[in-house]
């Protein structure tokens, strides 16, 4: 079910009032139902994929608390993640894997005899396989005891706000939430409403009405000329942002609304001045899984090559970070091209921090800022693009001339929907920046300007937005 | 209960600024004298008479100059043509025509499409344009037979907007910005076409347009759709002519048929004349087609002066006729 569907919106208020109607002891068994259903609405059989792994993680978690020795956990870890990461393999990497054997056998002359999946890919199959998969990982580690109630574990993986596309909790945050009893509370309610309300803005306004102008570039790339090529793939950028933290936002919110605290998955990752707190702005929960699980424990083990260990580790993390994206080469690239900025930023630290000291702050950090935007845009690139070839066309297409002044290709884009996804960038800008500590909390700050705010979002959706349920990037993942 | 005030706090004065905005954007598309609304401000809201009305797609918009019709049969025309257009949509601007303060045309031409006789399946082809006049019935009638949307949109008129995005396109909405004017040799509807792009090497390949036999089957919706804009010509007692428009060939081939022979079925049970321009001498000449079957200005001159001559020509022999 998508959350800008007519679904949702009889679906959502008919959970959130069964939640408070039941008693606590039933609440658990209405959110599982309640996000089966969420989930049976993509494809009804894939549900089946979700309930292998929480079996399997289960009982792993169960077998692992008891294991005597680290050795056993060791063991009985790998199965569980050998068995989600097979799911994965099965389902998103084996056509992509089996593509570049075709294309290895092919030049060696011989025919790949090995067949095709005729599969599609299960919605947000790597948002619940990296999530059951901290779960293992926390009680090998001794952070987490494992769940002994068959239905909260599952109701961990499956919780319908986050089920599809994150955040990506951990064990730690979630399990003790879905055993403690959430009451009715006004003040958490109301925030989270206003929460959705601003994700449903940031998706229905802006992402869904930058995409018919980046779709529109992207499909007739010979029409335009450079700049507006870079135009397009610039928009790209905030539709993407718009996109998946809007969704965020109305995970989070619709969460809060039952009284559950989801994590923060993004913080105004578009204003930072490197690549690095860029990172650790968009998309945290996948950051932090990475480096929790990934990067953290691989620069430790290998902490006696110095400043190599960095770079690997930098490199390896950011590519499988791609990787995780999507079964594709533009996956990797824009992974690997992230690691090496990074390493990059990494090995220049001492250079940059002398640099800023030279040049006036504003000029640094605004530059910086820019160059940013600038790097990230062009790496979505090969995100937004189907294949290298076209990633590659899109390159060559920022230098093409076109019989057409800039004037005319805007005019063909429409100027007064450019006025207005401008215009929804800045106020989305404004409204961000303006209330740092979230837009949950900004009642606590002035309840009128509160009103207005939830007020003037509301007509802006009714207004601009657009209803045609078109999906969220990042379910594709 | 709380929460539920504080809701209605939101909702209510969200609604009434999204009323306030449709209202503003209507405005705005009342100004229109370009594209489909000037068309329908034309049509709905004007009270001129005009003896010969012109229905179909790009290919009626783009290729029947009025202006020619006009003084070549010294009657009043209106090009109704509107991009994409087919027989349904078509049905409700002539509806809508008839409906206002218009005197009944004398004839109707429509301006088939090459496939028609396949279209594209589907009945209405932009239900959403008609969603602006949503009040006026006899749009209603018609659109709310085949898209709901524009039901939402008369009820709840405060979320109508968000059915218009695709009308944001044209500046033209927001009405304190001065009235879009017409484009240059824009006239009663038409829209002409400059220049020519026959010179592309895919417009130099093609040899000679022919409809294919399997092409000649009419869908049943189609059919449906076409019978339903004949019986309301017939019923107000209007001439229709239907009429198969130039296309660019390289050779005039008298034996290709493109009347379709299930199409005669229709012609006898409402009386409807086929008039068939894929043999014109012009047809040849490249610099009179904007592409394959998009005359230009120059081509569109010619052809109206044809195509009035002939209906001059028909109707004097209908009058003979009548006369005997």
């Amino acid at each position: 079910m998508l959350f800008n569907s007519f679904e949702f919106l009889v679906f959502f208020p008919l959970v959130t009032i069964l939640f408070f109607i039941l008693p606590h002891k039933f609440r658990w068994s209405l959110l599982l139902t309640a996000s089966c259903i969420f989930y049976m609405f993509f494809k009804p059989v894939y549900i089946l994929i979700i309930f292998f792994t929480i079996i399997i993680d289960y009982f792993a978690g169960i077998y692992i608390e008891r294991a005597a020795t680290p050795e056993k956990k060791r063991k009985l870890l790998i199965i569980s993640l050998i068995a989600n990461i097979g799911v994965l393999a099965v389902f998103k990497y084996y056509n992509f894997l089996n593509s570049n054997l075709d294309g290895l056998l092919s030049v060696m002359g011989y025919t790949n005899p090995i067949p095709y999946l005729k599969i599609l890919l299960p919605i947000g199959l790597s948002f619940h396989t990296f999530q059951a998969m901290s779960y293992t990982i926390e009680i090998a580690r001794g952070n987490q005891k494992a769940e002994k109630h068959f239905g909260i574990y599952a109701l961990y993986v499956m919780f319908y706000p986050q089920l599809v596309a994150g955040p990506i909790e951990r064990p730690q945050n979630m399990l003790h939430q879905f055993h403690e009893k959430q009451n009715f509370n006004y003040k958490l309610m109301v925030s989270g409403l206003r929460l959705m309300l601003w994700g449903f803005f940031k998706k229905l306004v802006i992402a869904d009405r930058i995409s018919l102008v980046v779709d529109e570039i992207y499909r007739n790339t010979d029409s335009y000329s450079g700049p507006i090529i870079a135009l397009g793939c610039m928009l790209f950028t905030f539709q993407i942002y718009c996109d998946f933290s809007g969704y965020s936002d109305i995970a989070v919110g619709s969460a809060r609304v039952m009284g559950f605290k989801l994590m923060k998955n993004f913080d105004r990752p578009l204003i930072s001045k490197n690549l690095t707190e860029f990172w650790r702005r968009w998309h945290i929960s996948l950051s932090s899984w990475f480096s929790d699980y990934l990067y953290t424990p691989f620069v430790l083990a290998k902490r006696d090559w110095g400043k190599i260990a960095v770079v690997v580790g930098l490199l390896l993390t950011f590519s499988i970070s791609g990787l995780w994206h999507g079964a594709g080469w533009t996956f990797v690239i824009y992974g690997a091209l992230n690691g090496i900025v990074l390493v990059y930023e990494f090995l220049s630290k001492k250079f940059r921090k002398n640099l800023s000291k030279k040049i006036p702050a504003v000029i640094y950090n605004s530059s910086s800022n820019l160059l940013l935007f600038l790097f990230v845009s062009f790496s979505y690139i090969f995100f937004r693009s189907s294949d290298m070839h076209t990633a590659i066309s899109m390159i060559k297409a920022c230098g093409h001339h076109s019989s057409h002044s800039i004037m005319e290709q805007l005019q063909n884009l429409g100027l007064l929907p450019l006025s207005i996804i401008f215009t929804m960038i800045a106020y989305m800008h404004f409204i961000e920046r303006k209330f740092e500590s979230g837009i949950p909390k900004m009642d606590l700050q002035k309840p009128s300007l509160e009103r207005t705010f939830s007020i003037v979002t509301l007509t802006l959706i009714i207004v601009l937005g657009i209803f045609n349920q078109q999906s969220f990037i990042y379910f594709q993942f | 209960m709380r929460l539920l005030k504080y809701i209605l706090s939101v909702i209510l004065p969200a609604f009434a600024l999204s009323y306030l905005a449709l209202l503003f954007v209507n405005a705005g598309l009342k100004k229109q004298q370009n594209d489909f609304f000037g068309t329908f401000n034309h049509i709905a809201n004007k009270s001129d008479k005009h003896d010969i009305l012109i229905f179909g797609a790009s290919i009626a918009k783009n290729n029947i100059n009025p202006r020619v019709v006009d003084s070549v049969s010294g009657k009043s025309s209106f090009n109704c043509g509107i991009y994409g257009f087919g027989f349904v949509d078509s049905r409700i601007l002539l509806e809508s025509y008839l409906h206002s303060s218009h005197p009944k045309p004398t004839t109707v031409v429509y301006v088939m499409q090459p496939d028609w006789g396949r279209g594209r399946g589907h009945e209405i082809t932009y239900a959403l344009q008609f969603y602006p006049y949503a009040n006026n019935n006899a749009v209603y009638e018609t659109v709310s037979k085949y898209d709901d949307g524009i039901k939402l949109v008369k009820h709840l008129p405060f979320v109508a907007l968000s059915k218009y995005n695709d009308h944001l396109k044209y500046s033209s909405l927001i009405p304190f910005v001065k009235k879009n004017h017409l484009r240059t040799g824009n006239y009663q509807g038409y829209e002409p076409i400059y220049g020519t792009v026959m010179n592309l090497k895919r417009f130099e390949n093609a040899t000679n347009i022919t409809i294919k036999k399997d092409s000649k089957e009419i869908s049943p919706v189609q059919q449906n759709n076409l019978e339903s804009f004949c019986k309301v010509c017939k019923d107000n007692n209007i001439k229709l002519l239907l009429v198969f428009p130039c296309s660019y060939t390289t050779k005039i081939d008298t034996t290709v048929d493109r009347s379709f022979p299930a199409l005669h079925q229709i012609v006898d049970k409402y009386n409807v004349q086929v008039m068939d321009y894929a043999n014109l001498e012009m047809n040849m000449v490249k610099s009179n087609f904007f592409d394959l079957y998009h005359l230009n200005n120059v081509g569109a001159d010619k052809f109206s002066a044809v195509l009035t001559k002939d209906i001059l020509e028909r109707s004097q022999k209908l009058e003979v006729r009548s006369a005997k």
